[in-house]
């Protein structure tokens, strides 16, 4: 068993190699910090590398194929070429250099190693290369040309210009995006940058994005795309009524909203358990209720109404079937209008804190406020005032409303002040 | 913030938005070093309201306003006991004499009072405000006023205070369900007894009361004697409190006195407290005697007098400290109990208040500035057309250390005046 080398070995075994290199080694580079779609030079590859990698990831070589396993002869390293060196790279790397560096299967495969000149690119090299014999080696790399790696030979496929550049500005977009399909960056000729900037740089381009790839995008629903949908669907639906023109028509008319949701999947079966939930909507204005009714019917519903829309919401779920689920809201609905509009024997025992609003009447302030008019009344020897008269007075009334007005609406500063006329008119206080 | 004079203290600029009469308050605290001189008497500029007699001070209208008007300090031990702002008392100290600027809140509340009719029942005012505006040093104005005029005060300098950090809680000989407050009343009672002493001679009881089992008061004895049982047996003091609050109340309508009731912080009365009993139940407020009793003082069943309370939110309990509204601090209860009240709001120092003020420590040469200097008036502002918070440059006070701003003055305060 070979020991793993150490890093000044491997140096020294490096420029070594340079002399004897065949394979186009010229060495390795580490990369601090990389990102594999920067170098223009990656994209071309036939393999891309798409895989963005941080300092401690540990890489596992997808290039080239696996890593070899460590070649047991201990033979000059010049004879292997690039495959020895590449194995001895992987080596080093599964053996876990604690220095931290990341061998990238990218520059392990030797076409990126011959492309010495994209060495500073890749950020700064631990081990340091010579990039004594990089140029010859580069630009026949580039051109369809067979490479040598170990005793395999590989074509190295030309890159066509991507399909971006021969679109038309008016083509028919449903037919590049028919359905749903991931970002194609070759297919979509917007230039999108997506992902976080490099220090003092931009976001990435599109090319080799993984970002763009992985979120669902909507390029098949675009709205043609939808019209077109529209046009197919339409054999299959019936005419809208004409007499139903406008929304309020069809509020006063159909005022019960049922929506259910169906499912469709790419499966064996086309049942969903969520296809029996049913939801209906209704506005209580559209129902004959009186104000003793409605309050009892919001605070038996509780928070299935919503105050601002007025707008009552049941969710049905607990029937195995949807039309059961339909038929239990609609009872639901029948029942709750019915009992609101009953009348308990225990409800007359509603006290203050029960009331949805503050009333006025048989309230503390009603009483306070009665008692010292009677006291004012009493010191001024006006007798026979009584408390109706009092109540009917213009003054307490005014009071009355402000009193409401800072109670129901909260205070602000309107509120308070025009409390104060009141009081002040109502206590007679001249200033 | 910008440094003078190597004093880089002066954080306070960087929280501060707008300048409360709080904050010019604490501009007025002396070095804890204590090394101020104090200032020698200067002459009377514009800005002060001519007081020199007692009939004058009535006459404080709407021309005043903005105008700083003196008390004399031996006045001011006997009206004031207790019931001022502490950092007013500093600045008292400090110059050697108590100025109490004229507001328009203030001067709407005397106006009423002037106006009321005393065989109504009595009006509650409530003065409310955000924290720092100056609620505290209103009521002193309006306590001090009527103490002129020869009224009954019955002052109540934080009514907080009876509802936390209290040592001891007796079982009320009265009522078993009450508790009572032997420390807070007897210190009470002195203060009381220290500023009403030529009332308390005159007024006398109408029943006769039982302490415990042997003392008791006769019909007919002046109240005073009630005052010094409460303060030479402490364990009663909370029911003397009870009996003279109970006194007031119905003889004031005899039209013999007038009776001011002035609460600071009476939102306490019906807020939560933080005193538990022995078996560390809480205690409810109306649990405690003071407080029981003070409550039905507040109640407009009683006629010849006026009420006038502050709400407080500083040492306040449970309460948020954005809260300042009437409804906000009082609560339900506390609101259902004091309507119908007047509210009355107090606002920040408006720019001519500000500026009275601002000159007024400038002549004390408290405020130093380098262009007062070289004269001029030495502060240059950017905008004080509109009502907008005035941006004040950094000022030092000449040969003191700085000191730490710490508490409310630290925070910004509410919207400028």
């Amino acid at each position: 068993m070979v020991t793993a080398p150490r890093l000044p070995e491997l140096q020294e075994c490096l420029e070594n190699s340079l002399r004897d290199a065949q394979g186009g080694i010229v060495g390795v580079s580490v990369q601090a910090q990389q990102r594999s779609g920067q170098s223009p030079g990656c994209s071309e590859q036939s393999r891309p590398c798409g895989v963005q990698r941080g300092r401690s990831g540990r890489v596992r070589p997808a290039g080239p194929g696996p890593c070899r396993p460590p070649s047991r002869r201990a033979g000059p390293w010049a004879e292997r070429g690039g495959a020895g060196m590449a194995a001895r790279a992987g080596r080093c790397c599964r053996a876990g250099l604690s220095c931290g560096a990341l061998l990238s299967p990218a520059l392990l495969s030797p076409a990126v190693l011959s492309r010495a000149p994209a060495t500073p690119r890749w950020g700064r090299a631990a081990f340091s290369s010579a990039p004594a014999v990089s140029g010859r080696e580069g630009p026949q790399a580039r051109e369809g040309s067979v490479r040598r790696r170990g005793r395999t030979l590989q074509f190295v496929r030309s890159a066509a210009p991507p399909r971006t550049e021969r679109m038309a500005v008016d083509q028919d977009w449903s037919s590049v995006y028919p359905t749903a399909a991931a970002f194609k960056p070759a297919s979509v000729p917007l230039p999108i940058r997506m992902g976080y900037p490099v220090k003092g740089g931009v976001p990435p381009p599109k090319e080799g994005n993984l970002e763009l790839i992985k979120i669902p995008n909507f390029l098949h629903l675009t709205p043609p795309a939808i019209k077109k949908h529209c046009a197919a669907l339409k054999d299959f639906c019936t005419e809208w009524p004409s007499a139903l023109d406008s929304d309020e028509k069809c509020e006063q008319h159909f005022p019960i909203e049922i929506e259910t949701v169906d499912y469709v999947s790419s499966g064996t079966s086309i049942r969903n358990p969520k296809a029996r939930v049913v939801t209906l909507r209704v506005k209580l204005s559209s129902l004959n209720l009186d104000d003793h009714a409605k309050k009892k019917l919001i605070k038996l519903v509780g928070e299935r109404y919503c105050q601002e829309t007025d707008v009552l919401t049941i969710t049905t779920d607990r029937c195995p079937l949807r039309r059961q689920n339909y038929d239990y809201s609609m009872h639901l609905l029948t029942v709750l209008y019915h009992e609101s509009w009953k009348t308990e024997k225990w409800e007359s025992e509603k006290s203050e804190e029960d009331m949805e609003e503050y009333v006025w009447e048989n309230s503390h302030s009603q009483k306070n406020a009665l008692d010292t008019l009677l006291r004012i009344k009493a010191s001024e020897n006006v007798s026979n005032v009584t408390k109706e008269e009092l109540l009917a007075s213009e003054v307490v009334k005014n009071y009355r409303n402000s009193v409401i007005a800072l109670k129901n609406e909260g205070e602000t500063e309107s509120n308070i002040s025009q409390y104060k006329e009141s009081v002040k008119k109502l206590l007679n206080i001249q200033a | 913030s910008r440094t003078r004079s190597g004093i880089s203290s002066f954080s306070l600029f960087q929280n501060q938005q707008c300048l409360t009469p709080q904050f010019l308050l604490y501009l007025a605290v002396p070095p804890s070093n204590g090394a101020f001189p104090p200032c020698p008497p200067f002459p009377r500029q514009d800005r002060h309201s001519d007081n020199s007699h007692l009939a004058l001070q009535a006459k404080h209208t709407e021309q005043h306003e903005g105008r700083l008007y003196n008390i004399p300090l031996e006045e001011l031990s006997a009206v004031f006991p207790h019931g001022l702002p502490h950092r007013f008392q500093q600045q008292v100290l400090t110059f050697n004499e108590a100025r109490v600027m004229v507001r328009k809140p203030a001067l709407e509340l005397l106006a009423y009072l002037k106006g009321s009719n005393f065989s109504h029942p009595a009006v509650r005012y409530v003065i409310y405000g955000e924290r720092g505006t100056g609620k505290t040093m209103t009521l002193c104005h309006v306590v001090h006023y009527c103490s002129r005029q020869g009224w009954l005060v019955l002052h109540i300098p934080d009514a907080h205070l009876w509802v936390k950090n209290c040592k001891e809680l007796l079982q009320s000989s009265y009522n078993k369900d009450r508790l009572d407050q032997p420390l807070q009343a007897s210190v009470w009672l002195k203060n009381f007894k220290a500023s009403n002493e030529r009332f308390l001679q005159e007024i006398k009881t109408q029943k006769k009361y039982m302490w415990g089992k042997r003392e008791c008061t006769e019909e007919g004895r002046p109240l005073r004697e009630v005052v010094e049982q409460g303060l030479a047996r402490v364990r009663s003091a909370s029911d003397a409190v009870g009996v003279l609050l109970r006194e007031l109340k119905q003889q004031s309508h005899r039209g013999s006195f007038r009776l001011l009731v002035a609460v600071d912080g009476v939102n306490a009365l019906w807020g939560r407290s933080t005193l538990r009993k022995e078996d560390k139940s809480p205690v409810c407020p109306e649990e405690l005697t003071l407080v029981h009793n003070l409550r039905k003082m507040l109640m407009n069943d009683w006629s010849g007098g006026a009420i006038v309370t502050t709400l407080s939110q500083t040492g306040s309990l449970f309460k948020p400290s954005s809260a300042y509204t009437p409804q906000e601090l009082l609560g339900k209860e506390g609101f259902d109990a004091l309507d119908p009240f007047v509210p009355i709001p107090v606002p920040n120092y408006s720019p001519k208040e500000f500026e009275s003020c601002y000159g007024y420590y400038l002549e004390r040469r408290w405020l130093q500035h380098e262009k007062v200097r070289a004269g001029g008036s030495g502060w240059e502002r950017t905008d004080r057309a509109g009502p907008g918070p005035p941006q004040l440059p950094p000022l030092c006070v000449a040969g003191t250390a700085p000191w730490p701003i710490t508490g409310s003055a630290a925070r910004t305060p509410g919207a400028a005046g």
